[in-house]
């Protein structure tokens, strides 16, 4: 869960103190965009694949009720054990007790953005209970004693020598080593004995399965197969909105999924978990904690959509150049913003603002969530319920910051004008922090134009 | 009420619009010649190829190499390795030889399931990995793998496409993250 009640204007503005950070994040993350262009660029029917991925997650949402029902009955036949959460709290307890059920008192977890948004390590840390995040990402910051910064790259705000500090503070690594492979194959051993002596593991699910009643996690470290494989108790936590019908459509999303994160083809582990071992168990919580809420709004509810690629971080100007921390929630970035609201309106009011409105989240998210036209509807709720944030002028200050250049500002009011019917719409609106004080230049070239101008000089 | 009744009655007085499922095409491969693809693709995946005639001939490929065959496993009978393992011996395994059953041209991701797998880690618990794989079983895409393949028959199945890997310091690449260290795929007849 997230520490205080910070906006995103303070965050990015501390992000930004130091430029040459800023710049060199900026880099990495475009870095990864290009990789994704690149691979998505190698199949001919992408843009296929992704309406198919939108269109099957539209339907299981629209019977949820029934894939839930369909699953639940098929994983219980299969020997796995089934809880329902309504909320984090729930699905925190339920955790604590199958661990205490079991005398579980170490407990490796492998990435999920599920147990980040319920807080269970604090949670579990008040009971006594030793959680080690095995992702090496998530474990640097474990080790920092910080929040993942990205859903995919958790670390990618540290530099290698910052975590060869940490790795030489905790794990004895040598003083001033930063060489990426010594300090994984420190990591790697490390957290060998942490896997060997588990008494829990506790994973994520990318994909859960209704008519086979199993699951899918994907990895490219190993670490989920370690830990769930070694312990006794594997509990997988999942969203409700993780399922798909059958397992023809795990083809699709597989075929998207790694390209849209990182580039590669594929993931290099796509395990499948349908019957625990003899002797063991595997325990799913399937979790609502606001889900179906975020259902029942027409304008929201394909956010659920969502595959936790992180290219819509990726690509974004704004999260580029502000961090992930400076959203203050447990999924940064574009689709971070969208979904954060319906959680509490108040609290996240200032991250739908954290966007210049340009749209390349929807162009480059593979389930085709409409991110950008949901932050622009976040935003008029939020003007109508009054919470617009405080700092408005803050947030001035920042888009200068962040944004640098009025280049951004010529794309954001010929995006404006492709989807809004022209750029004194969004520009005037009363919720636009941004034009407070500022006239926008007429553009007179599209967005398109400009994406070819500037794209080699991103 | 119970906190799955709850959920599933606030899901049901949801009005929905009707979504229809899309049927799935298969697609075309992106190549005429997916053996080649496929070739090329582990290569850019940092996965070792042999080949060979029959999995008899996997100890011939292994006997040049630093393993110690008492500690490689094999989830093939007809070969000269463990099969089973004692309570232990699991951390030192220093090679595990798997049955790949199905391998994607595309990915270059192979399908290997728990039949004969004395311990599910042994997928990933081996400082290096084999994967056995005839050249009937190859198919293009995601798809047509899916197709072939019966996710439920197994208690836990998994497509593996190379080394373990991990990219979270710095974005520099580097292989033997938790799981095996390198990826060896034979291909035989
Ligand atoms: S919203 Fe789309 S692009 Fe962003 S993480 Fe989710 S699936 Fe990926």
């Amino acid at each position: 869960m997230e520490k205080g009640n910070s906006t995103h204007p303070v965050g990015a503005e501390a992000f930004n103190k130091d430029k040459k950070r800023v710049a060199w994040h900026d880099k990495a993350l475009w870095f990864v965009r290009e990789k994704r262009d690149k691979a998505a660029h190698q199949i001919p029917e992408w843009e296929q694949l992704r309406e198919l991925a939108a269109q099957i997650k539209a339907h299981t949402l629209s019977q949820l009720d029934l894939y839930l029902e369909q699953f639940e009955k098929n994983a219980l036949k299969n020997g796995i054990h089934i809880h329902w959460a309504k909320d984090a709290e729930e699905h925190n307890t339920i955790i604590a007790d199958i661990l205490e059920n079991h005398q579980a008192k170490k407990v490796v977890k492998s990435k999920s953005m599920l147990t980040e948004e319920c807080g269970l390590n604090p949670f579990l840390e008040q009971r006594n209970i030793e959680v080690i995040d095995t992702d090496l990402g998530e474990r640097i910051v474990q080790l920092a004693d910080e929040k993942p910064s990205h859903i995919v790259l958790p670390a990618i705000h540290k530099k290698k020598e910052e975590v060869g500090a940490l790795f030489h503070q905790h794990l004895h690594t040598q003083k001033g080593a930063s060489d990426p492979a010594y300090l994984t194959q420190e990591a790697r051993k490390h957290l060998r004995t942490k896997f060997l002596n588990a008494d829990a593991a506790i994973t994520g699910v990318n994909f859960a399965v209704a008519n086979t009643g199993g699951f899918v996690v994907c990895t490219n470290e190993g670490n989920v197969d370690m830990g769930a494989n070694l312990a006794k108790v594997h509990i997988a936590c999942m969203g409700i909105e993780k399922l798909v019908p059958s397992q023809e459509h795990l083809g699709v999303f597989l075929r998207l999924l790694a390209r849209s994160a990182t580039g590669q083809p594929i993931t290099t582990y796509s395990s499948h978990f349908h019957r625990p071992k003899k002797g063991r168990e595997i325990h799913i919580i399937l979790v609502d904690n606001g889900r179906t809420n975020q259902l029942a709004k027409p304008d929201f509810k394909s956010s659920l959509n969502c595959i936790r690629c992180g290219a819509c971080m990726n690509t974004c100007p704004v999260y580029r150049r502000s961090g992930g921390h400076s959203y203050n929630y447990s999924i940064p970035g574009p689709i971070g913003a969208i979904l954060s609201p319906g959680k509490d309106l108040k609290k996240y009011s200032s991250l739908p603002f954290a966007s210049t409105l340009c749209g390349s989240c929807t162009d480059v998210c593979p389930v085709k969530i409409d991110i950008h036209t949901q932050l622009y509807k976040w935003r008029q709720i939020i003007g109508k319920e009054g919470h617009l944030p405080k700092g408005k002028k803050t947030v001035m200050q920042l888009t200068g910051k962040v944004m640098g250049q009025s280049k951004t500002f010529s794309m954001m009011s010929a995006i404006g004008k492709k989807i809004l019917g022209g750029p004194k719409v969004l520009a005037y609106n009363a919720l636009n922090p941004w034009t407070e004080d500022r006239d926008l230049p007429s553009p007179n070239f599209t967005f398109k134009d400009w994406y070819k101008k500037n794209k080699n000089n991103e | 009420m119970s906190s799955k009744s709850s959920i599933i009655d606030a899901i049901r007085n949801i009005e929905k619009e009707e979504v229809h499922l899309p049927r799935i095409p298969y697609f075309e491969g992106l190549s005429y010649d997916s053996t080649a693809f496929f070739l090329d693709m582990l290569q850019r995946l940092g996965v070792e190829v042999i080949q060979g005639n029959s999995i008899e001939d996997i100890p011939y490929y292994l006997q040049e190499r630093e393993f110690d065959s008492k500690k490689i496993f094999t989830q093939f009978s007809e070969l000269p390795y463990r099969k089973t393992l004692k309570h232990g011996q699991l951390e030192s395994i220093q090679l595990s030889i798997l049955n790949g059953k199905v391998a994607v041209a595309e990915n270059g991701a192979i399908w290997v399931t728990d039949e004969r797998l004395s311990n599910r880690a042994l997928t990933v618990i081996g400082e290096h990995l084999l994967i056995a794989i005839s050249k009937r079983n190859l198919v293009w895409n995601m798809h047509e793998a899916y197709a072939n393949i019966s996710i439920h028959e197994h208690g836990y199945g998994m497509f593996i496409s190379g080394p373990s890997k991990t990219a979270d310091i710095e974005q520099s690449l580097v292989k033997g993250a938790h799981g095996s260290k390198s990826l060896i795929v034979f291909i035989y007849e």
